[in-house]
């Protein structure tokens, strides 16, 4: 009999848990839209569940305490009362208050020793308070569109926008109403409403409340779950072996056949059961941001985007102490004081923005802040102070490679600059725990204009299709969301050819130049690589970046085996991804690992991690050394880039001093404080147009412009032509503005640019 | 089987690698694993000769004959599959000779500790030394060591066994 009505309580528990959590989210909504009709009777709701529940089991206190709540919420609901900030604090106090007892009565079976008088009498005095009451003054969202006076600072300060840059695939995703929304192709981020998202969505999906949902779900044990999984896996290792046999009974092929789809099935199902949306985890953080808030005197309009973003659970439940300590440190130490943002010119309401999406195979996950973000400088400082890098490398090293130093054990500690102070502390702990999953943080962050820091964790136990290559013997696969193109290796022609061995190799792909990555040399599986004959190169897309990644072949088959069904020829698969465990994912090139159809294990490749391991520049690429020891002329160089300028002048530049060709639409180009930058990869890139730089009026910039990237400067030029072996030495020009001199290229005489940095940089900063 | 909690005995799972005795604590092994083509894992640290696929895992495998600077001969096919923490490793042994109850007061230190030595207690028997270890200290010091994904690669590593 006991036992019996404790099943009935441990259903209770579970239940109410549920509810109270969504008691918080319609709270928070309430907060935002007061007059609400909708959420006031779904809080009522739940309230009254949670009251009746109690009756039901004895449990008087709570009884009495949900009671006072359901009063007060009748007189709010009837309209003789008005929310305002006391009544939300009242009802927010009651949620905790039912909390705590419900797990009292979780842990010891009864409700505990609280005093509950004085709550109690506090829902009882404000319900009886029917005097009309005004709201308060309350937290104004922040508007994007407001133009935001610029702080302080060099070319970044002219940008409007309080927020920060955004890497520009790093999408925000669109509204939550439909589930597959923000795993879709994302796009910006729609002008704010003031109500947070999270909310947002659910208001339009009303099927989120508890009957209909009830009916059709049941609770498993995860545990459980997992030996499901497990023998799925086995499973499919069984179901691929029989396949590989030889039958000659029709009988026994057409078993096997239906074994082969049924296991397919299966083996999807399964996968799904592990899969939770993210909204499990992200629903905890709008409390988490307003209390904290309060505690430290913010106004904080706090934003959630992507809540459907799927994610093994198991994850979830590991990236749940990293968020919220990351979201803790937006708050307390991201968002400035409400009078010091307004002395700084911004909206009062700091905002902090978490977001989810998939991308490339992973999960992004996003916490973003607009407030005083951190010092380069101090971090570079306390860098050389701590011993973590030499004086003159930190001088040289980019801010985004600075500020990954804030991931160091210890790195913010009380004697820190204050810009910096807070935010290191424990940053090295959820680096630590982000990269025990597979996963990887990293932070951007400009003064004075806020912080993001990123983290990507793996879909661990997703199904994605991958690309299945083999290089030097071994099989590995690339997810497909990457993959953009494949393309023969043909050193025969020009457009199947690698260029720039000695520097930088790169490829020409439909007329761009793409840089171009080894996997043997990078793997290390063999030495130099470079004048290969055959191989097939796999254009690789990340962070919109793109590189081509040169491989032996393609191949799903075994190495081994010799006898291959005709379907395992296929190199474009379906397959399950597992963590490789913190020991091998810290090697950084690999997601994770798969099981291929014949039971052999093949390393899933990172492609940022490629990207990262190859040292392919990436954003403002460090000032090379020969760029700094040859001062104003270039040495001559084997191979030279032939672009066209905007005026139609045929200009080259030697193929060694560029980093990456790179295209945009003209309106991407943004004039700021009299120069025009580019966005890219999260930072700024000055860009400076040849004509301008060889003296000649500028041409009306034309929808797409071709950047060459030398250094940290983007060279715009109408068309890029080809890359050219020179054919006679270069000579020289003294007098002639931007040019060193010229050679013959391709048959015709070739004016190359004068890259000298000074030269680069003044005229980047003239009008 | 009701053991006192601080038994008198313990029970460890007894292995050869290069002619030489170790064991490990039998409570962390999870299986014997014999034979297993492990797929190899270009980049990891020299010590791990691969990966298994073993009951929905994927685990390293750690060739012992490397971890513990003695001659690898890359004969050995037989794995001790132990698990650290969460997760699970393979060690990669010439022989496994069973599990055997040692006098935990025959135990006796194994001295001149590093931090890269795994072995946490020595025990003589029947005229040879039995190495007991550490699964923790077996793996942990490969963590640290950080290979470098660059094109030059070959023998690097540091530490040894004392």
């Amino acid at each position: 009999m006991v036992n019996d009505n404790r099943e009935f309580i441990d259903e209770f528990l579970v239940e109410s848990s549920e509810n109270l959590d969504q008691l918080d989210r319609d709270l928070l909504a309430l907060e935002q839209a007061p007059d609400d009709p909708e959420r006031l009777a779904s809080i009522f709701r739940t309230v009254h569940t949670i009251k009746g529940n109690s009756g039901f089991f004895g449990f008087s206190k709570l009884g009495a305490l949900t009671h006072n709540g359901e009063h007060l919420l009748g007189q709010l609901r009837d309209g003789q009362l008005r929310l305002d900030d006391r009544i939300t604090g009242s009802l927010y106090s009651m949620v905790d208050a039912v909390r705590s007892i419900l797990r009292s009565i979780e842990a010891t079976g009864s409700e505990g020793e609280v005093d509950l008088q004085d709550l109690t009498s506090r829902l009882a005095a404000v319900a009886a308070d029917t005097r009309e009451h005004t709201r308060a003054e309350r937290t104004v969202a922040a508007d994007a569109a407001s133009p935001t006076p610029a702080s302080s600072g060099a070319g970044l300060a002219a940008d409007p926008r309080p927020v920060l840059p955004r890497a520009g695939s790093a999408p925000s995703a669109p509204a939550i109403d439909s589930p597959a929304a923000s795993s879709a192709a994302p796009e910006p981020s729609p002008p704010e409403a003031v109500a947070p998202a999270a909310p947002r969505g659910e208001s339009q999906v009303p099927a989120a409340s508890p009957p209909p949902a009830a009916e059709s779900t049941i609770r498993v044990d995860v545990a459980l779950l997992g030996s499901i999984h497990d023998l799925v896996g086995e499973l499919v290792l069984a179901r691929n072996q029989l396949r590989s046999l030889e039958i000659e009974d029709p009988a026994i092929q057409a078993v096997a056949q239906r074994i082969n789809a049924a296991t397919n099935a299966l083996q999807e199902v399964a996968v799904k059961t592990r899969m939770q949306p993210i909204e499990h985890l992200f629903s905890k953080f709008p409390r988490i941001v307003r209390d904290l808030a309060v505690t430290c005197g913010k106004e904080v309009h706090f934003v959630v985007d992507g809540t459907d973003t799927e994610l093994d659970r198991t994850l979830v439940e590991s990236i749940r102490d990293p968020l919220t300590h990351l979201i803790r440190n937006a708050v307390d130490h991201g968002i400035e004081r409400p009078d010091v943002r307004e002395a700084a010119g911004k909206p009062r309401a700091g905002r902090v923005t978490l977001r989810a999406y998939n991308e490339n195979g992973q999960v992004t996950i996003e916490v973003e802040d607009d407030g005083g973000g951190m010092s380069v400088e101090a971090v570079r400082a306390k860098a050389v102070a701590r011993g973590l890098v030499a004086a003159d490398a930190a001088a040289r090293m980019p801010d985004e490679r600075l500020l990954q130093f804030i991931f160091e054990p210890g790195f913010s500690t009380a004697t820190t600059v204050t810009s910096v102070s807070g935010r290191g502390v424990g940053m090295d702990v959820v680096k630590t725990n982000i990269e025990a999953i597979g996963g990887a943080v990293d932070v951007d962050s400009r003064s004075g204009l806020g912080t993001k820091i990123r983290v990507r964790v793996p879909l661990t136990l997703a199904i994605m299709p991958a690309l299945v290559i083999r290089c030097e013997g071994q099989r590995l696969a690339i997810p497909q969301v990457a993959v953009s193109e494949l393309a023969p290796l043909r050193p025969d022609r020009p457009d199947g050819r690698i260029e720039g061995l000695d520097g930088n190799p790169v490829m020409r792909v439909h007329g761009r130049l793409v840089p171009v990555i080894f996997l043997d040399e990078l793997l290390g599986l063999r030495e130099r690589s470079a004048h290969r004959e055959h191989g097939t190169v796999v254009l690789l897309r990340v962070d919109e970046r793109e590189f081509g990644l040169v491989i032996d072949g393609l191949g799903g088959g075994s190495v081994t085996s010799t006898r291959r069904a005709a379907e395992d020829i296929v190199s474009l698969t379906t397959i399950v991804v597992k963590p490789l465990g913190g020991l091998l994912s810290q090697i950084g090139v690999y997601a994770g690992a798969t099981v291929l159809g014949d039971g052999d294990v093949a390393l899933v490749l990172d492609p940022r991690g490629l990207l990262r391991a190859a040292h392919v520049p990436s954003q403002q690429a460090e000032a090379r050394p020969a760029a700094a020891a040859t001062g104003a002329a270039w040495v001559e160089s084997d191979r030279y880039l032939v672009c066209r300028t905007s005026g139609g002048r045929r200009v080259a530049v030697p193929l060694n001093e560029v980093t990456r060709l790179e295209h945009y639409p003209a309106s991407q180009l943004q004039p700021v404080a009299g120069r025009k930058v580019i966005r890219r990869h999260g930072g700024f890139t000055p860009v400076v147009d040849v004509d301008a730089l060889l003296g000649v009026p500028a041409a009306p910039t034309p929808e797409m412009v071709h950047l060459v990237i030398v250094g940290d400067t983007g060279l715009a030029v109408r068309q890029i032509l080809d890359v050219v072996a020179a054919e006679s030495p270069l000579h020289p020009h003294l007098s002639m503005p931007g040019v060193v001199g010229s050679l013959s290229l391709g048959g015709v005489a070739t004016e190359v640019l004068d890259l000298a940095p000074p030269l680069i940089r003044s005229m980047a900063v003239a009008p | 089987m009701n053991r006192p909690p601080e038994s008198a005995t313990l029970d460890a799972c007894c292995f050869i690698v290069s002619g030489h005795h170790f064991a490990v604590e039998s409570a962390c092994v999870e299986e014997i694993l014999r034979g297993g083509r492990p797929t190899r894992v270009p980049l990891a640290p020299p010590e791990v000769s691969g990966v298994l696929h073993l009951r929905g895992r994927i685990v390293p495998m750690i060739d012992m004959g490397r971890r513990l600077r003695l001659s690898a001969d890359g004969t050995a096919t037989i794995h001790v599959i132990i698990r650290s923490g969460d997760e699970w490793y393979g060690l990669l042994v010439d022989d496994v000779l069973g599990v055997q109850s040692f006098a935990r007061d025959r135990i006796e230190s194994p001295g001149g500790e590093s931090l890269h030595d795994p072995r946490i207690g020595v025990i003589a028997a029947d005229g040879h030394l039995v190495h007991l270890l550490d699964p923790q200290r077996i793996v942990q010091p490969l963590f640290r060591q950080r290979t470098s994904p660059v094109i030059t690669h070959g023998a690097s590593h540091v530490g040894s066994v004392a």
